[in-house]
């Protein structure tokens, strides 16, 4: 029998975690629950610290299925959950397309949000060949039917070789994303955690949100973006997906992923109460 | 003086083109300071401007004749940054 208990951890020691050691949850027993509740309220003081965010995504390919997750499309049978290299747990994904697709990506609908805070680990092996626009995660607001995006963020490989990261995002408000912003490339064979925060500019006025981090340290901020145009000014980021024109070029084009979680802000930190006009 | 308790917001002392705000601390370790959001709609907050580890400011350069929204968030020293609290509004005459 099992339950869930409030418990204070890394990402590196268990599952489902943010980052800065915030509080999450794992399964114990049911005993322990209302004991380590009450003794973390006490730690903080207050109750009012409890996380306002609202999770629009979780998966660390513990249980399920990836169709049963990522219900936008019908995921390939190359996508598969496997216990070979995992973050933590037992189970991670492996995403492998095969050659020439370019289509094969793991999509789900989250609720529309104008801020997004996401959160994955990600492992590329060092066979792994560079190419130009390898896109990996993003997050977009979709068109009609299609991932593609009237305004999206990309965390992308690039054609640097081994794990090159660029961050790609609509940069006139009215497309899915024209501009590469080359940051670095990273060691191969070893997990990195990757967090994004994405805010919406207002519709027509460039002052939209990026910021990446990578293993806790910000590594790229753009404060002034235009994701959308006024004509375009709809409602917030509805999906989230895994990769397209990864192009499957090889035995070559893998890689792993684990702890995915999706919010619509930053769950390790509340946001201030009580705000009052003095 | 601040009101100690309660959501809602309430205007004692706001001079026209300004408005001082007010807020509860967040407790974190690792706290950064907190972002002020405003705009005339309500919902959306077309500038904002960082204002330290503080939690009262004063938000100048209004315009006349318009109705503020404003939010506060917080941020961490990785610059990771919270939901919006609640909002609260001001009419500036």
């Amino acid at each position: 029998m099992s339950d869930h208990v409030l418990t204070l951890a890394t990402p590196q020691q268990q599952k489902g975690l943010s980052s800065s050691g915030r509080v999450s949850v794992a399964k114990r027993g049911k005993s322990s629950c209302l004991v380590a509740m009450i003794w973390f309220l006490w730690l903080t003081g207050s109750a009012q610290n409890a996380s306002a965010a609202t999770q629009l995504f979780g998966y660390d390919f513990e249980s399920g299925t990836l169709a049963s997750k990522f219900t936008l499309n019908v995921p390939t049978a190359t996508n598969v959950i496997q216990s070979l290299v995992v973050h933590s747990g037992t189970k991670a994904l492996l995403y492998q397309p095969v050659f020439g697709d370019t289509s094969g990506n793991l999509a789900a609908a989250i609720t529309p949000s104008t801020t997004v805070y996401a959160t994955w680990w990600w492992w590329v092996p060092s066979t792994i060949v560079g190419a130009s626009g390898r896109h990996g995660f993003r997050i977009t607001k979709r068109a009609g039917n299609s991932t593609v995006g009237n305004y999206q963020v990309d965390t992308v490989m690039d054609s640097g070789g081994g794990f090159s990261i660029d961050i790609l995002f609509s940069g006139d408000g009215v497309d899915s994303g024209s501009t590469y912003h080359r940051l670095f490339n990273l060691p191969t064979n070893q997990w990195f955690k990757f967090e994004i925060r994405c805010t919406l500019n207002t519709p027509g006025i460039a002052n939209g949100v990026l910021t990446l981090w990578i293993n806790n340290v910000q590594r790229f901020t753009a404060t002034n973006v235009l994701y959308r145009s006024a004509a375009t000014g709809m409602n917030g980021f509805d999906t989230f997906l895994l990769t397209t024109n990864f192009d499957g070029a090889g035995a070559e084009s893998y890689w792993y992923m684990d702890d995915v979680e999706v919010w619509d802000g930053f769950p390790g930190l509340s946001p201030p109460p009580n705000l009052r006009v003095q | 003086m601040l009101i100690a308790c309660g959501p809602s917001a309430s205007a004692t002392s706001t001079t026209a083109g300004a408005a001082t705000l007010a807020w509860d601390a967040v407790i974190a370790p690792n706290l950064g300071g907190y972002r002020v959001y405003y705009g005339t709609t309500s919902g959306t907050y077309t500038q904002s401007v960082p204002v330290g580890d503080v939690t009262t400011y004063t938000l100048g350069g209004l315009n006349g004749n318009a109705t503020y929204y404003v939010a506060v968030t917080a941020f961490d020293t990785s610059n990771h940054e919270s939901a919006f609290s609640n909002e609260v509004s001001k009419a500036i005459p």
